[in-house]
C-alpha cells in the first residue's frame, strides 16, 4: 500500500456515503425486538381474533372448521346496539370528567415549588400500587347504602333518602373516573411542565383576563397532553368490564362484559371475538381519520405524539 | 408635558430578598427611559411593577395622571416586549399581532387591515403565515414589539430586548428599534444592561445598583458627569483614585493629594472644603502619553509611568500604565499616520498629562 492510500482512507471513511447503509443497519437491528415483540404479541394474536370472528362455534365450546359471516351480522342487531350506544357514552362522560379534573391538577402540580412537585406526584400514583379489583372493592364499601358517603349526603341533605349511588351507572362513572384519574393527571402534568408560563402574562399583558388566556393559550400549549390524556382514559374506558361488574346494576352492562360473558360463561369464543373486532373498529376507525385526516396538516410531531400514545395501550 | 409614568416611593421585597429599595423616577411622554443596571440589580422587578405584574410593598405607580399601583396587567394601557418574546407558539406571526385587537373586540375587517399596517411596518408581511418557530430571532422581537404596539399602549416596557440576539444583529436592532420609536412616539421603558444599548436610545437614564437609583439623567450627563463611584466605573471605563483635598486654589479649583501618586490639581465641582475624603474619577481616553517630560503646559497635571501592557484595539489603543505600584488604564486614538510612528512599546518609560477640567470629583459616600 502507498502511502497515497492511506492518507486518502481516513477520509474516504468520513465523507463515504456509507454512513447511510450502516445507519439503516442499526436503525432495523435497534429495532427488530421491539417489532418482533409486536408482531407475535399483538399482530398475531389480533389476526387471530379477528379470523375467529368469521369461524363458527362448536357445540363444546371450542371453535368450528367452516366460515360464517353470521355472527358478526348478529353483533348489529337491536340489543347489542344499545350497549355500544350505552358504552360510547359512559367512556366519553369519564373521559370528559377525567379531563375536567386532570387538567387543574396537573397545572396547579406543574406550578409548585419544586421541593413539593415530586411527593404531589407521587400522591396522584400512589393509589396505583394496590390491586385494581381491591380498590373496586374498597368503593363498594364507601358507596354502600349503609356506607360512610351516602350516609353523609343523606343527612346533611345533598342527596334525598331514595338516591342509592352503589349498582347503577353512577357508580360505574364515579369509580372509572376514579381509576384512570391518575392516567389522566400525568400526561397533562408532564404537557404543563413543558408549558412556557411567561406566555400566560404575555396575554394577560395583551389584555386578555385570566380565563380567557387559560383557554386561548394554555390549553392549546398543553395539547398534546390532553390528546394524549383523553387516549390513555378513552380507551380503556371502552373496553372496560370489571368496574361494570362489581359496582354497577341492571342496565348497566357495557361491551366489555358481553365480551367477557361470551368468552368465559358462554364458551362462545367466534361471537366475543366478532364484539370485540367491532369494539377495535369503533376506536380504530375514527382514530385513524384523525391521524392521517389531521395529523397530515400538522408539520411538527403533532401525529407522531398520537400514535405513540396509541401503541402505549 | 412632564411626568407621564410615575414611580413614587416604590419598595419591593420577595422573602428576604428586598430588590427594590424606595425607587422614585419619572419619564416624560413619548421619551425613551433606560433602565440601566448589572443583572439582579431589580430592573425588571421595577418593569413587572410597571407592568402590573408584580404590586409593589409601598408605593404608587402613576400612568397618565392616573393611579395605577392596583390595575391588573390586561386593564392598563402598557404593553410588554419580553425578554424571550413570549410569541404564542400555536399561532401564526398574523394571529399573534391580531391577539391584543381581537381581545380587546375590534372587527375582523379593522384587525386585518391593522396587522397588516403593523406588519408592514416592520417588514414582516412575507412572514404573515408562519409559526415563531420558524421565523429567527430578530424577526421574532420585530413580531414581539408590533404585537405589543398594536394596542397603541401609553407605555411599551422592553426587558432586556436584544439580550438574545448576536452581535450584528442588536446593532441592527437598535436602529429598527430607534426607528419604530419615531414611527410611533410611544414612551419606551427600556431595561437593560448594556450600557452601549441604553446611551444609544435613551432619552433618559437611571442607573441602578442594588435595588437602588443611583442617578438620573441624559446619556451625557451620566458618562461625562457620575454622580456615585458606582455610575463612574458601570458606564464606560474609569480610573478611580481616593484622595484628599489638600488645598483650595480659588473658587474653582483645588489641589487634591491622590494616595501614592502625589499632588494635582482638579475641578473643584461639588465646592468640598480642605479636607475632605474623595473619590477621583478620570476616562481612560482624557490622558495623553509623551515620550519626554512634557514643559508645563496650562491647567495640566502629568506624571512619569511605565507601560506594562498594550492591547492595540484597531481604532485605538489601550495601555496599562504602572506608577508608583498603581495601575492606569489609557487610551489613545490612533491618528492617520500610526503605523509611520514610533508607538511606545512594553517597559517604556513615558510621561502620561491630563487637564484638571478632566477629572469628576465623587464624594466618598457609598461605593
Amino acid at each position: 500500500m502507498n502511502p497515497a492510500d492511506t492518507t486518502a482512507k481516513p477520509s474516504s471513511l468520513t465523507h463515504a456515503p456509507s454512513p447511510i447503509g450502516r445507519g439503516k443497519f442499526c436503525e432495523v437491528s435497534l429495532t427488530l425486538p421491539s417489532l418482533l415483540w409486536l408482531l407475535f404479541f399483538f399482530a398475531v394474536p389480533a389476526a387471530m381474533v379477528f379470523a375467529i370472528a368469521f369461524k363458527t362455534a362448536d357445540s363444546s365450546g371450542g371453535i368450528g372448521s367452516s366460515w360464517t359471516l353470521e355472527t358478526i351480522v348478529e353483533v348489529f342487531n337491536f340489543n347489542y346496539a344499545r350497549i355500544m350506544w350505552r358504552t360510547v357514552w359512559v367512556s366519553f362522560a369519564v373521559t370528559a370528567i377525567c379531563l375536567l379534573l386532570a387538567v387543574p391538577v396537573g397545572y396547579w402540580i406543574s406550578r409548585q415549588d419544586k421541593k413539593y412537585k415530586n411527593w404531589l406526584l407521587l400522591l396522584v400514583v400512589i393509589p396505583l400500587w394496590t390491586n385494581f379489583l381491591i380498590r373496586i372493592f374498597a368503593w363498594r364499601l364507601l358507596l354502600h347504602p349503609d356506607g360512610i358517603i351516602r350516609t353523609a349526603l343523606v343527612s346533611i341533605g345533598i342527596i334525598p333518602e331514595d338516591v342509592f349511588l352503589l349498582n347503577n351507572m353512577t357508580a360505574v362513572i364515579i369509580v372509572s373516573v376514579y381509576t384512570h384519574l391518575s392516567f389522566a393527571i400525568l400526561p397533562i402534568y408532564a404537557a404543563s411542565e413543558r408549558f412556557d408560563f411567561s406566555l400566560l402574562e404575555a396575554a394577560r399583558d395583551l389584555g386578555a383576563g385570566r380565563f380567557r388566556a387559560f383557554c386561548l393559550i394554555y390549553l392549546p400549549g398543553i395539547k398534546r397532553g390532553i390528546i394524549t390524556a383523553f387516549l390513555i382514559v378513552f380507551i380503556p374506558a371502552l373496553g372496560s368490564y370489571a368496574i361494570p361488574d362489581l359496582v354497577g346494576g341492571i342496565d348497566c352492562e357495557l361491551l366489555g362484559n358481553k365480551i367477557a360473558f361470551r368468552a368465559m360463561a358462554n364458551r362462545n369464543l367466534p361471537e366475543a371475538a366478532a364484539i370485540s373486532v367491532v369494539l377495535a373498529c369503533m376506536i380504530a376507525i375514527p382514530f385513524i381519520a384523525f391521524v392521517f385526516g389531521g395529523g397530515r396538516k400538522r408539520a411538527d410531531g403533532g401525529a407522531r405524539a398520537e400514535t405513540e400514545a396509541i401503541s402505549r395501550q | 408635558m412632564s411626568d407621564f409614568f410615575e414611580l413614587v416611593n416604590v419598595d419591593k421585597s420577595f422573602g428576604e430578598h428586598h430588590v427594590v429599595k424606595d425607587v422614585c423616577i419619572s419619564a416624560k411622554c413619548g421619551e425613551v427611559f433606560s433602565l440601566l443596571g448589572p443583572s439582579g440589580c431589580g430592573k425588571t422587578t421595577i418593569l413587572r411593577i410597571a407592568g402590573g405584574f408584580e404590586t409593589p410593598d409601598s408605593g404608587s405607580v402613576w400612568l397618565d395622571g392616573k393611579d395605577v399601583t392596583a390595575l391588573s396587567p390586561n386593564k392598563r394601557k402598557v404593553n410588554t416586549v419580553f425578554q424571550n418574546y413570549a410569541l404564542f407558539p400555536h399561532m401564526t406571526i398574523w394571529d399573534n399581532v391580531a391577539f391584543g385587537p381581537r381581545i380587546a373586540g375590534m372587527k375582523e375587517a379593522e384587525v386585518k387591515k391593522q396587522v397588516g399596517e403593523m406588519l408592514e411596518i416592520v417588514r414582516m408581511s412575507a412572514h404573515a403565515d408562519k409559526r415563531p418557530d420558524q421565523i429567527s430571532g430578530g424577526q421574532k422581537q420585530r413580531v414581539a414589539i408590533v404585537r405589543a404596539l398594536i394596542n397603541y399602549p401609553k407605555l411599551l416596557l422592553l426587558d432586556e430586548p436584544l439580550a438574545a440576539l448576536d452581535l450584528k444583529l442588536r446593532q441592527y436592532m437598535l436602529l429598527e428599534l430607534d426607528r419604530i420609536h419615531d414611527v410611533f412616539g410611544t414612551t419606551f421603558i427600556y431595561v437593560t444592561h448594556d450600557q452601549n444599548e441604553a446611551m444609544s436610545l435613551s432619552d433618559h437614564i437611571a442607573v441602578m445598583n442594588d435595588g437602588r437609583i443611583e442617578q438620573v439623567g441624559t446619556p451625557a450627563e451620566i458618562y461625562e458627569n457620575p454622580a456615585t463611584k458606582f455610575v463612574a466605573s458601570f458606564i464606560g471605563d474609569t480610573n478611580l483614585f481616593d484622595a484628599t483635598v489638600s488645598g483650595i486654589i480659588d473658587s474653582e479649583y483645588m489641589r487634591v493629594d491622590i494616595a501614592g501618586l502625589g499632588e494635582f490639581c482638579a475641578f473643584n465641582e461639588h465646592k468640598f472644603p480642605a479636607g475632605s475624603k474623595i473619590t477621583l474619577s478620570i476616562r481612560p481616553e482624557r490622558f495623553r502619553i509623551f515620550a519626554d517630560k512634557p514643559s508645563p503646559m496650562d491647567r495640566q497635571n502629568f506624571i512619569k509611568g511605565k507601560i506594562i501592557d498594550i492591547i492595540y484595539q484597531g481604532a485605538q489603543t489601550r495601555y496599562w500604565v504602572e506608577v508608583n505600584g498603581m495601575r492606569i488604564n489609557v487610551l489613545q486614538q490612533h491618528n492617520r499616520c500610526y503605523l509611520d510612528q514610533k508607538q511606545p512599546t512594553w517597559n517604556d518609560e513615558i510621561w502620561i498629562a491630563w487637564h484638571r477640567d478632566d477629572v469628576t470629583t465623587l464624594p466618598k459616600t457609598r461605593d
